[in-house]
C-alpha cells in the first residue's frame, strides 16, 4: 500500500487528514478494494480491530481494513425509517439509510455488537435489505470483571474470525498479530500524544481538528494513518498555539463521527480540548500488552476488555467517572458539556450520573440533546453561549 | 402480617389496600358499578381512612370488567395471591432478613429457600399503575424532574424513585439480568452507584443455544452465590424443592391453559395476561398462586367443555395475537375487545411462555434445581426473545399465529422500549405479507396512561375491526 496516495496531491499530512472523503469516496478504500482487499465495517469500539487487520490470504496475500461506520452526510432517514421506528436513536438509522443507499456496497464484511438495543437491531434490516458478504455479531457481556466474562468474550471475537477464515480462506499468524499489535499499539501512542496538544495552555489544535483527524484515522489504513499522523504532529508542534480560549472544554456522551457540534462550541471562542467519546479518548485508552509470553490474540482481547468502559457495561460507572475527573485535571477543563442521541438510554443516564457528580466537584456542567443529522444549530449555540458565560 | 412496614411505606400500602378492596367488593356480591358504590360506602364504616381513599381512586373500567362472571373469580384469586406475598415479603422484612430486590425475569424460590425477604419493584408498581387511577405518573414525573430522561422506560423509573422517596423499601441488594435492556440496566446501575448497594448481574447473552445457556447458566448460579456469601444464608434444599415442586404446579396450570387458547372459540379471558405475568414472578412463594392460576385453567376448561367462548353470544369471534403484550394502565383493554369487538386475546408477548419448550424443573438435586430455574429464567417474558435477533421473537409470532389460527395481530408498543421499536416492520411482514394476517400497530406508554388515552386506542380499534368484518364480508 502505498502511503502516498494523497500526499502529493494536497498540500500535507494534516491537510489530508482534515479532509479525507469518507466511503466510497475514500482513495484508500478504493485502493484497497482494488488489490483485492477486503474492507470490514464495524459498529463499535468493542470490536477488537487488531484481530481483523492480522489477518492475510485471498488475493496475492491481501489483508482486511477495518473501517469504523459513519453516517456523516446523511440528510433523510425516510427509507430507514420504515424498519426503524422514530423512537430508535437516529445514528443507527442514518446508518441503515446510508446501506439503503447503497454508499456501503464496498464492504466485504460488517461486524455489529450487542453494544446498544439501537444498534443491535440494525443488524436484522441489513442482513434481509443491504446485505454484505459476512455480517457477523460479538455478544459482548455487559460486564468486563471475571475470567468468565472475558472467556465469553474471547470466545466471541474467536467465532468472527472463523466466520472470516471460513467465508474467505483468510488466516492470522502469532507474527501478524504481533504486528497488527504493534501497529495499533503506535496509533494509541500518537492519538495520546495529539490528545496532549490538545491539552496544552494553548491548544496548538482545535477539538474540530482533532475530530476530523480520529475520523480520518477510522478510514485508512493504519499503518498509513500512523504516518501521516506523525507528520501531522510534526506540523502541528511547529503552532503557536491558541491564544485567548474562552473556555477549555471536555466533551462526553453519545458517538459523534462529524465536527458540527464541536464546530458550534467552538465558534464561541471555546476550544474542546478534550473529550471522553467512545470514538475519541475512550477508543485509544490502554495498549495491548505486548510481553512475548502472552498469547497476542489472548492480549488483544484482553485490551478491549480491560479499557474504559461503555456506559453498558454495569460495574464500570466508578472507573468512567474516576476516568472523566482524570481528563478534566489532564486538560485543566473549564466545563463539561454532556450530550446525548435522542433516545439514548445509556447516555441519558450516565450524563444525568456524571452531572450530578461533577456538580458535586465544583465542575460546571451543561447538557445537550441532540439528533445525529445537524439540526437546531442556533439552539444549540445559544445554550452554549449561556453555558460560557456562566463559567467564565 | 407487618402493620408496621406495610404503613411505611406507601407503595405498600396502596397494594395492600387495593387487595383488600378487591377482596371486599368480589366476595360481597358487588355486581355492577353501582353496587361497588354502595361497597364502598359500607367500607366508610369499618374499614380505615386510607382503605376507603384507595377505593376512590379505583380504575371504574378495571373495576367493572373485573366483576363481570368470566374475570371475577381469578381476579379476586390473584388479588389475595398478591396480598399473601406482599405480607409474606413485609414479615421477613420485620424480622430483619435481608431485602433482595430482583428483576422480573427470575421466579423468588431461592430467595425464600434463603430465608430472605425479596421484592420484584416492578412487579409492585404495576398493580398501582393498573387499579388507580392516579397511578405512578406523579412518580414518574419526579423521576423526569431529577434528571432521569423521558424515554427511559418507566417500568423502572417508577419503582426506583419511589424506593428514593421512601415509598418502597430500598433494598440491601439487587440481582438483575442484563436483559432485557439498556434502560434497565443504566437504572440499576445508578441505584448501585447513588446508594452503594451490591448489585448482583447475571450477563444475558445475544443468543438463544445450548452454548448461551451453559454461559447463563453460570451467570445465575453465581449469583445466588454471591447473595449467598454477602447475607450469610444458604440455600435450604429441601425448602427450596418445596417452592419449585408448588411454582412447578402453577406454571402446569400455566402450560395447560395455554393449549385451552387454541380450541375454537377462545375460552380463556384475556385481561388476566398480566396477572400470569405477575403471578409467574411469584411462582412458588404462596399456595394462592397455584389457586389463581389453577381457577383460571379450571373455568377456560369448563367453557372449553361447553363450547362457549368469552365473547357476548351471537358475536363473530376474531382470534387476536397481541405481539408486543398488555398495557398497565390499561388492563381492561382485552376485556373490553371482546365484549365490543368480539376480539379474544390468544397470546400477548409480554406473558407468553412456552410450556413445550420450558417445562418443569427436575427437583432430584440442588443442581437440578439451580439449572432448571436457570432455565426458566433464560426462557422468561422480556428475557429470551429481548436478548436476541429479532427473528426470534418473530418466529414465535408466527407460530403462535398458525397454531392458534390468529385473524389478526394487535402491537400496543411502548414508546420507550427501544427493543420493541426495532421489528414491528419485520413482524408485519412476517404476519400480514406472509400469512396475511393484518396488524395494527401503535404507540403507546406502558405504565404513564397520558401519552395515549384508552379512548384513542379503543376508537383505533374500532375502525381497525371494523374494516377487518368488512373486508371479511
Amino acid at each position: 500500500m502505498s502511503s502516498d496516495v494523497l500526499t502529493a496531491a494536497t498540500a500535507s499530512a494534516l491537510d489530508e487528514l482534515l479532509t479525507l472523503p469518507l466511503r466510497g469516496d475514500n482513495p484508500y478504500i478504493r485502493e484497497w478494494k482494488q488489490k483485492g482487499g477486503l474492507v470490514v465495517g464495524f459498529v463499535c469500539s468493542y470490536v477488537p480491530e487488531e484481530l481483523l487487520v492480522a489477518h492475510t490470504g485471498g488475493v496475492a496475500n491481501a489483508r482486511i481494513l477495518p473501517i469504523r461506520l459513519g453516517a456523516t452526510g446523511c440528510t433523510t432517514t425516510e427509507d430507514a425509517d420504515v424498519y426503524m421506528h422514530k423512537f430508535i436513536c437516529s445514528f443507527p438509522r442514518c446508518l441503515l439509510q446510508l446501506g439503503l443507499d447503497g454508499e456501503y456496497n464496498f464492504l466485504d464484511g460488517l461486524v455489529f455488537t450487542s453494544c446498544c438495543e439501537h444498534m443491535r437491531r440494525v443488524y436484522e434490516p441489513w442482513r434481509d435489505r443491504v446485505g454484505v458478504g459476512i455480517q457477523s455479531m460479538i455478544s459482548v457481556p455487559h460486564a468486563n470483571t471475571g475470567d468468565h466474562h472475558f472467556q465469553w468474550y474471547y470466545d466471541e471475537a474467536m467465532n468472527v474470525l472463523s466466520d472470516v477464515d471460513r467465508k474467505y480462506g483468510y488466516h492470522t499468524t502469532t507474527q501478524s498479530l504481533r504486528d497488527a499489535i504493534k501497529t495499533y499499539n503506535r496509533y494509541r501512542e500518537l492519538m495520546l500524544e495529539l490528545y496532549r496538544l490538545r491539552a496544552l495552555d494553548k491548544p496548538l489544535l482545535t477539538g474540530s481538528e482533532a475530530m476530523k483527524i480520529a475520523i480520518a484515522g477510522f478510514n485508512m489504513p493504519k499503518e498509513v494513518f500512523n504516518d501521516k499522523l506523525e507528520a501531522a504532529i510534526a506540523e502541528i508542534s511547529k503552532r503557536p498555539g491558541i491564544e485567548n480560549v474562552r473556555a477549555r472544554i471536555l466533551i462526553s456522551g453519545s458517538y459523534i463521527d462529524d465536527t458540527n457540534l464541536i464546530d458550534i462550541i467552538e465558534s464561541t471562542g471555546a476550544v474542546v480540548v478534550t473529550d471522553a467519546l467512545c470514538m475519541g479518548r475512550k477508543h485509544i485508552e490502554g495498549m495491548v500488552d505486548e510481553s512475548p509470553e502472552l498469547d497476542p490474540r489472548k492480549a488483544i482481547v484482553g485490551r478491549y476488555f480491560n479499557k474504559i468502559s461503555c456506559p453498558r457495561m454495569i460495574h464500570g460507572l466508578p472507573d468512567r467517572l474516576a476516568f472523566l475527573n482524570k481528563l478534566i485535571a489532564e486538560a485543566k477543563v473549564d466545563g463539561v458539556i454532556l450530550e446525548k442521541m435522542a433516545f439514548c438510554d445509556n447516555h441519558g443516564i450516565e450524563n444525568h450520573i456524571d452531572e450530578v457528580e461533577l456538580e458535586k466537584a465544583g465542575v460546571p456542567v451543561l447538557k445537550l440533546e441532540r439528533e445525529y443529522m445537524a439540526t437546531d444549530t442556533g439552539r444549540y449555540k445559544t445554550r452554549v453561549q449561556a453555558f460560557l458565560e456562566k463559567i467564565s | 402480617m407487618s402493620e408496621a412496614i406495610i404503613a411505611k411505606y406507601p407503595l405498600f400500602q396502596r397494594l395492600d389496600d387495593v387487595c383488600t378492596i378487591a377482596d371486599y367488593l368480589l366476595t360481597q356480591g358487588a355486581n355492577d358499578l353501582e353496587e361497588v358504590t354502595d361497597a364502598l360506602i359500607s367500607m366508610c364504616m369499618t374499614y380505615p381512612e386510607h382503605v376507603v381513599e384507595t377505593g376512590l381512586l379505583m380504575n371504574v373500567e378495571v373495576l367493572a370488567a373485573s366483576l363481570k362472571p368470566k374475570n371475577r373469580s381469578h381476579v379476586h384469586a390473584h388479588f389475595m395471591a398478591i396480598q399473601k406475598h406482599l405480607h409474606d415479603i413485609t414479615d421477613q422484612m420485620e424480622a430483619g432478613k435481608p431485602l433482595v430486590a430482583h428483576f422480573p425475569s427470575m421466579t423468588p424460590e431461592p430467595f425464600i429457600a434463603m430465608d430472605l425477604a425479596y421484592m420484584c419493584a416492578e412487579q409492585l408498581s404495576l398493580y398501582l399503575v393498573g387499579a388507580l387511577t392516579d397511578g405512578v405518573e406523579e412518580i414518574l414525573d419526579a423521576s423526569e424532574a431529577d434528571g432521569i430522561p423521558g424515554h427511559s422506560c418507566g417500568f423502572q423509573r417508577a419503582p426506583f424513585k419511589a424506593m428514593e422517596t421512601g415509598q418502597l423499601p430500598m433494598p440491601d441488594m439487587f440481582m438483575c439480568t442484563t436483559a432485557p435492556c439498556n434502560s434497565s440496566n443504566m437504572l440499576y446501575q445508578m441505584m448501585m452507584q447513588r446508594y452503594d448497594i451490591p448489585m448482583f448481574v447475571c450477563d444475558s447473552p445475544y443468543y438463544w443455544n445450548d452454548r448461551s445457556f451453559d454461559y447463563f447458566k453460570e451467570e445465575y448460579k453465581r449469583c445466588l452465590q454471591g447473595i449467598s456469601e454477602l447475607t450469610g444464608h444458604t440455600i435450604d434444599v429441601d425448602v427450596l424443592r418445596e417452592r419449585v415442586e408448588m411454582s412447578n404446579r402453577q406454571l402446569q396450570y400455566m402450560y395447560e391453559l395455554q393449549q385451552l387458547r387454541r380450541l375454537k372459540p377462545n375460552p380463556d379471558p384475556g385481561m388476566h395476561r398480566a396477572m400470569d405475568l405477575a403471578a409467574w414472578l411469584m411462582a412458588g412463594s404462596n399456595e394462592e398462586c397455584i389457586t389463581y392460576q389453577k381457577m383460571c385453567y379450571d373455568e377456560a376448561k369448563a367453557r372449553a367443555d361447553k363450547g362457549l367462548g368469552v365473547i357476548p353470544e351471537g358475536m363473530k369471534e376474531i382470534r387476536t395475537l397481541h405481539t408486543y403484550g398488555w398495557t398497565a394502565h390499561f388492563l381492561s383493554f382485552p376485556d373490553w375487545l371482546e365484549d365490543e369487538l368480539g376480539s379474544t386475546e390468544l397470546e400477548c408477548g409480554l406473558s407468553i411462555y412456552p410450556g413445550e419448550l420450558v417445562g418443569l424443573v427436575d427437583t432430584t438435586s440442588l443442581d437440578t434445581m439451580l439449572d432448571g430455574l436457570a432455565w426458566r429464567s433464560f426462557n422468561a417474558v422480556m428475557h429470551r426473545t429481548v436478548m436476541t435477533f429479532s427473528d426470534l421473537h418473530i418466529q414465535d409470532m408466527v407460530s403462535v399465529a398458525t397454531e392458534y389460527d390468529a385473524e389478526v395481530a394487535l402491537f400496543a408498543g411502548n414508546n420507550t422500549c427501544k427493543w420493541g421499536w426495532t421489528y414491528p416492520k419485520m413482524l408485519t411482514e412476517a404476519l400480514q405479507d406472509n400469512l396475511g394476517i393484518p396488524c395494527l400497530t401503535w404507540e403507546t406508554d406502558l405504565m404513564d396512561k397520558r401519552f395515549r388515552s384508552p379512548e384513542d386506542v379503543k376508537e383505533m380499534c374500532r375502525e381497525f375491526f371494523n374494516t377487518v368484518r368488512m373486508s371479511e364480508a
